[in-house]
């Protein structure tokens, strides 16, 4: 056997790290391609009533002995950000996300729920993204 | 002598306003409220900012080379303070968690540190020291390097 391989327990189970260090959940499901038997992805079980998520193998960086890294942050957790102007002033909570098709995991815009309603922000106003968003 | 100058009014902004208005920084962490300003006695000029974090939590002084900006909104920090690290999770680079920041050796009127204290998982065991340049990443946890070294407390 190839001395790099590992088999499948060794990745099912583990903790998933995003590249800012949250922790998403655990591996539950390797994705396979039928022909060749390549993974092409992972699922990530992201605890009780909580949708799954599927990682593409391109976005996962290294798999460690404890846990699985990615190379990004997925988009869902711009989810309940709070957005603040450059200034500091208090746009909204962030309420959902559209992703730039051309690209995957890509944010297109914010949809930030504002005192007078909901708002789109474009992706091209965004500042720094962190413990919350900040604009330009 | 002259009593006001306009341009000089219109140029200045009222430290009053700063009171109770939100301290925030770069990627959006509110810090706390401004609960005092702080002007140098003998020169007269604005040196820096008391941030109230909460009841239970220290009053921390910002310096006034750490602001970015003061609005009538928030008062912007310049970088992440790195006082913030306190409580955050330290992961190995093997993914597992080897416990949680109790405090940051900062290099004094710094916003920069020399190590982390870090108290171990399940609090058994003595705290480790763990140097900055033993550090991969910063974010929601610390991510530490390949062969990063522990030094027992």
């Amino acid at each position: 056997m190839e001395q790099n391989w590992i088999t499948s327990d060794d990745i099912l189970g583990k903790d998933v790290i995003d590249i800012d260090g949250n922790f998403l959940g655990v591996v539950d499901k390797l994705f396979l391609t039928a022909d060749t038997i390549t993974v092409q992805a992972i699922s990530i079980d992201k605890g009780f009533l909580a949708k799954g998520l599927v990682v593409s193998k391109k976005y996962i960086e290294r798999v460690s002995k404890y846990a699985v890294f990615l190379n990004i942050k997925p988009l869902f957790l711009l989810l309940q950000k709070k957005v603040y102007t450059a200034t500091g002033h208090f746009v909204g909570t962030v309420v959902d996300v559209t992703q730039d098709t051309s690209k995957s995991n890509a944010l297109e815009c914010l949809i930030v729920s504002t005192k007078s309603g909901k708002k789109e922000i474009s992706s091209k106003d965004i500042d720094q993204i962190g413990k919350n968003i900040v604009l330009n | 002598m002259q009593l006001t100058t306009k341009s000089l009014l219109q140029e200045t902004a009222g430290l009053l306003n700063m009171l109770k208005s939100d301290v925030v920084t770069p990627k959006g962490y509110v810090v706390g409220k401004v609960k005092d300003v702080r002007v140098n006695d003998k020169t007269f000029l604005f040196e820096g900012i008391l941030i109230e974090q909460g009841k239970f939590a220290k009053d921390i002084y910002i310096s006034k080379e750490f602001i970015k900006s003061i609005s009538a909104d928030a008062v912007m920090l310049g970088s992440e303070p790195v006082f913030l690290l306190v409580g955050r999770p330290v992961v190995s680079y093997e993914g597992e968690v080897i416990g949680m920041v109790k405090h940051v050796h900062q290099i004094e009127n710094q916003n920069d540190y020399l190590h982390l204290v870090v108290r171990p998982k399940f609090l058994i065991g003595k705290s480790y020291k763990i140097k900055r340049n033993h550090v991969k990443s910063i974010g929601t946890t610390i991510i530490l390097k390949n062969g990063a070294k522990l030094d027992n407390l």
